[in-house]
């Protein structure tokens, strides 16, 4: 036998792992159906957070990708704001001279936002070299750190092209991913297309490794998903594309969005997708591939999963406001999936401090259905990357699950704080 | 929008979905044809764990602390055993697994136990206390009937071990329509017993399996009394012993003969069921709900219909009382095939239990008191036994307050002495108190007459008065009653009031009230009491 019949069988292995993993998940609902006549609330919960995996699975499946559209080529601008990424942002910025995209149609606008350290020489070193193969460099500098979202907007405004791509200071992109994000933009109801994003530092340690598995299915699944909709909620910063024209219609107004009467200031491509999705649609394009470094201690770690969520908390409440107007199955999956959320911490303090204390019943079943959940997830990131490490990352998953499950009701309780943690 | 639903993809998701639909239904079907093995399995395996448990968290702990303290359980016990029979016996009602607030949960139901075996109680057979009451056979003192209702498997599992333990047996009161419906070997819900575990229960020699019905424990919609085809209205949650039900294809509601015969049937059934799977013999009915017919809707006569039925079928139909509601023991008397139980709550210390039912112990004449215990038990206002006396004061809400001495219900003609400091309120003893709603004699003793009364629940009836000159309160004041067959008498400083009290029971206990028209008033301290037979 050869290598690749040999992976073909271990792959048809995992996938019989897979189906084996939903049929016990099944079985187990099943056996332990009369919970749901105990407590509707917790009875609620049980099926509706299984049906809802299952459904991002199935869904991701039917997602119907657009073929590439070689007469279609609109002009693109890349608008990379950066504070401090003097390590990074050459590469960054060099990659998009290596795109397979025709060089006149291509604008680079990087902004350096008040850095201390070597990135406006870095970017100035970049804007030389890459100077010839596309038609316009910008480097903007600014003395004072003003925010992402300035940076964002300020590159915006400067851009003269149709299609502007945000990427990441670090962040990485592949040479065909300007025309996978493209294609979609043939579509007029389109405004904001998100790339797919893989962890570039996987295999630095545990926490990269379980990064990059979340990254993956946050993508590959859970994106794909809402993109059968064209109602993806977050198109993210780390490589994401939107339409010129219909940013032009808000961008001044998002800039100096409030909540609670405060000014934003984390959050912003979330938000942006927001503004686009009120009148337009957003889809997922898994072919068009970038990669980016993910915090590789627990600390930093935490504190952008805060800010994720604080973001996540804000524009999932305005969301709410208008996205049954859109798609009603899309919006009955968007709210189960607030339900879910919110449910999450109580449904574990009853399982693993109320059952055993009042009651001493130990939550086997809550942990080992989380972990069999988690592990579904991480048979099918295994099949499609090949990763040989996927289990420890499935493990550390399953405990960040715990630990990070209370980031949300602390996010609800500190919304209004507007300090930007990693920074 | 960007859906793919193609041939091939549907086609993929069609196998899948059958696949998973063949495979689990295949599971269950496996399932099901093992059941018998797989429950034969997870009976002993259950008992093996609910063995382990009782063991662990409480034989070893217990064993540990009497090693440690030197103390020895077995002298106790055989110290307070005694070759003296018991003149009453009380039964105790649980359930199964509790929580803290109502129900007891094992722990206390343990401790419960633990406190009982240690004072000396001990259980007796359902045969055993068949022979007491009717007279045919005698049981040692401090004998008590311990019952589980409606065939719960917690019962099961968190009692069992401890029979084992104690060498005690107890009696489980089964819902047939639940634990083996059309007779079958699979419970409704995991909640009940099973046919093998009850067999496996009946084959231990611990447990007397009897009836709590068939289908009687649900509740059913039932119509209103002036209920006609053409106006018919049904009311939800009704029960089943209770009520005359609608019959909808002749249109009516049915006469009390057909109650009668739906009423047997189920009754029957659930006693043939017993009899004929487990091979016992069943005498005892436990009433679902406690319902004897006096929650009804449409029925008044219900009661008295089942009253009539209830006996043609079991020699003993149980129902619950409570302490205070007259003795709750039961004595020795073939007539008698209604039984009272007691249901020890969760929030019931064992010293609590000891003090109930010790205090409800059958006492002799001449009883005389001039320290008053825990068998003095409240039924009204705030009620302070102690070594001084016993206070009788009206709480916030009330406007008086009374008790009843415990264990004194079988006594028949007797003469009371009662010395009081009289506070506050017209004073009263209670003699022939058998319980709250069933009638007994008062002697109101107001601050100018004495009455001789008949109380009846919320009825009261004047039988006879004379006017009396007693010293101005507060005073230390002297009162006494006495009650010879039909007739009762009532007297102090020197006025004797007497008159019939026909149609009162025999025999009835004593009891003290006070009592001002006028809430939070009303107080006096008993201080001294004798009582002898006539």
């Amino acid at each position: 036998m050869n290598e690749s019949s040999n992976r073909k069988l271990l792959d048809m292995g995992f996938w019989l792992v897979f189906f084996g993993l939903i049929y016990v998940v099944i079985l187990i609902k099943i056996a332990t159906g009369n919970y749901i006549n105990r407590n509707v609330f917790f009875g609620t919960y049980s099926i509706l957070i299984v049906l809802y995996i299952f459904s991002r699975f199935l869904l991701s499946y039917l997602h119907r990708s657009v073929p590439l559209a070689n007469d279609y080529e609109p002009t693109v601008a890349f608008v990379v704001p950066a504070k401090n990424e003097g390590e990074n942002i050459y590469e960054t910025l060099r990659r998009f001279s290596e795109v397979d995209y025709p060089g006149e149609k291509i604008e680079v606008i990087a902004i350096n936002d008040g850095s201390t350290d070597t990135t406006l020489a870095e970017m100035r070193r970049a804007a030389r070299d890459i100077a010839p193969r596309v038609a316009r460099v910008e480097v903007v500098d600014w003395k004072q750190n003003r925010g992402k979202r300035h940076g964002m907007h300020e590159g915006v405004r400067r851009s003269r092209s149709e299609i502007v791509i945000f990427i990441d200071s670090d962040s990485f992109i592949e040479p065909s991913c300007v025309r996978h994000l493209v294609k979609y933009f043939t579509i007029p109801e389109i405004g904001a297309v998100s790339g797919h994003t893989d962890v570039y530092n996987h295999d630095e340690n545990v926490l990269t490794r379980m990064q990059a598995l979340r990254y993956y299915i946050a993508f590959k699944v859970y994106k794909a998903a809402e993109s059968i909709f064209g109602i993806v909620t977050c198109c993210p910063g780390c490589c994401s594309a939107y339409r010129k024209s219909y940013l032009d219609e808000f961008i001044d107004e998002w800039l100096h969005q409030t909540f609670l009467g405060k000014e934003c200031t984390f959050g912003d491509d979330r938000s942006l997708t927001n503004y686009v999705l009120r009148n337009y649609r957003a889809a997922y394009s898994s072919e068009a591939k970038a990669y980016t470094v993910v915090p590789n201690n627990f600390k930093t770690y935490r504190k952008q999963q805060q800010r994720w969520k604080k973001s996540w908390v804000r524009e999932t409440f305005i969301a709410a406001s208008f996205i049954w107007k859109k798609d009603t199955v899309a919006a009955l999956f968007f709210y189960s999936y607030i339900f879910l959320a919110f449910a999450a911490p109580i449904v574990f303090v009853h399982a693993v401090m109320w059952e055993p204390i009042f009651y001493g019943i130990l939550p086997i079943i809550y942990l080992s259905g989380l972990f069999l959940m988690l592990l579904l997830h991480g048979v099918y990131y295994r099949i499609y990357t090949q990763d040989r490490n996927w289990f420890p990352a499935v493990v550390s998953y399953w405990f960040y699950t715990v630990i990070l499950m209370w980031q949300l009701p602390w996010a609800v309780v500190t919304i209004a704080d507007n300090h930007w943690g990693t920074r | 929008m960007f859906v793919d639903l193609s041939n091939k993809k549907i086609g993929f998701l069609g196998i899948v979905v059958l696949a998973l639909l063949v495979v689990t239904v295949s599971t269950f079907l496996i399932a099901a044809s093992a059941r018998p093995a797989m429950h034969a399995f997870t009976d002993s395996a259950q008992r093996a764990r609910a063995e382990l448990y009782y063991l662990v968290r409480f034989k070893l702990p217990e064993a540990a602390l009497a090693a440690v303290t030197g103390s020895s359980r077995t002298e106790a016990q055989s110290a307070t055993s005694s070759v003296v029979s018991a003149r009453s016996v009380p039964v105790l009602l649980y359930h199964g697994e509790g929580d803290s607030t109502s129900m007891p949960p094992m722990r206390v139901f343990v401790e419960h136990m633990r406190a009982l075996r240690d004072a000396g109680w001990h259980t007796i057979t359902m045969e055993q206390f068949k022979a007491f009451m009717e007279g045919t056979g005698t049981v040692p003192d401090k004998s008590f009937l311990l019952t589980f209702d409606d065939g719960r498997s917690d019962a099961l599992y968190s009692a069992d071990p401890l029979l084992k333990d104690f060498g005690y047996t107890a009696v489980m009161f089964v819902i047939t329509g639940f634990s083996m419906p059309g007779n079958g070997d699979v419970p409704l819900n995991d909640f009940y017993l099973s046919k093998s575990q009850l067999d496996y229960m009946v084959k231990s020699g611990r447990w007397d399996l009897e009836s709590h019905g068939d289908q009687d424990h649900l509740t059913y919609s039932v119509p209103i009394a002036t209920s006609t085809a053409q106006d018919l209205t049904l009311v939800p949650g009704q029960h089943f012993l209770s009520n005359f039900f609608w019959l909808p294809d002749a249109g009516r509601i049915e006469t009390p003969a057909e109650f009668v015969t739906r009423v047997t049937n189920d009754l029957t059934a659930a006693k043939t069921l017993l009899e004929n799977n487990f091979d016992i013999v069943v005498d005892g009915f436990a009433y679902p709900l406690n319902d004897l017919g006096q929650d009804s809707i449409n029925a008044p006569q219900a009661d008295t219909l089942l009253s009539r039925v209830v006996p043609t079928i079991y020699p003993f139909d149980f129902y619950q009382t409570w302490p205070g509601n007259g003795d709750f023991f039961n004595h020795p008397d073939p007539d008698v095939h209604l039984i009272k139980r007691i249901e020890p709550t969760a929030s019931w210390s064992s010293s609590h239990l000891l003090e109930v039912l010790n205090g409800g112990v059958v006492k002799s004449l001449p009883h005389t008191a001039f320290t008053f215990g825990p068998a003095w038990k409240s039924n009204w206002g705030t009620v302070r036994p102690d070594d001084t006396g016993l206070e009788l004061s009206a709480s916030k809400d009330s406007t008086g307050a009374s008790a009843f001495l415990d264990g004194s219900g079988t006594w028949t003609d007797y003469k009371m002495n009662a010395s009081a400091e009289w506070k506050y309120g017209t004073f009263s003893l209670l003699a022939r108190y058998t319980a709250q709603y069933a009638p007994y004699v008062v002697c109101a003793f107001s601050n100018n007459r004495i009455y001789l009364e008949r109380h009846d629940g919320e009825k009261l009836e004047t039988i006879a008065y004379k006017p009396y000159a007693p010293p101005a309160l507060p005073a230390k004041a002297d009162f006494s009653m006495s009650v010879q067959g039909d007739t009762a008498s009532c007297s102090a400083y020197g006025v004797r009031v007497a008159g019939s009290v026909a149609g009162i029971s025999r025999s009835g206990g004593v009891g003290a009230t006070v009592w001002t028209p006028s809430a939070g008033e009303a107080q006096a301290i008993l201080t001294r009491l004798a009582v002898e037979s006539l």
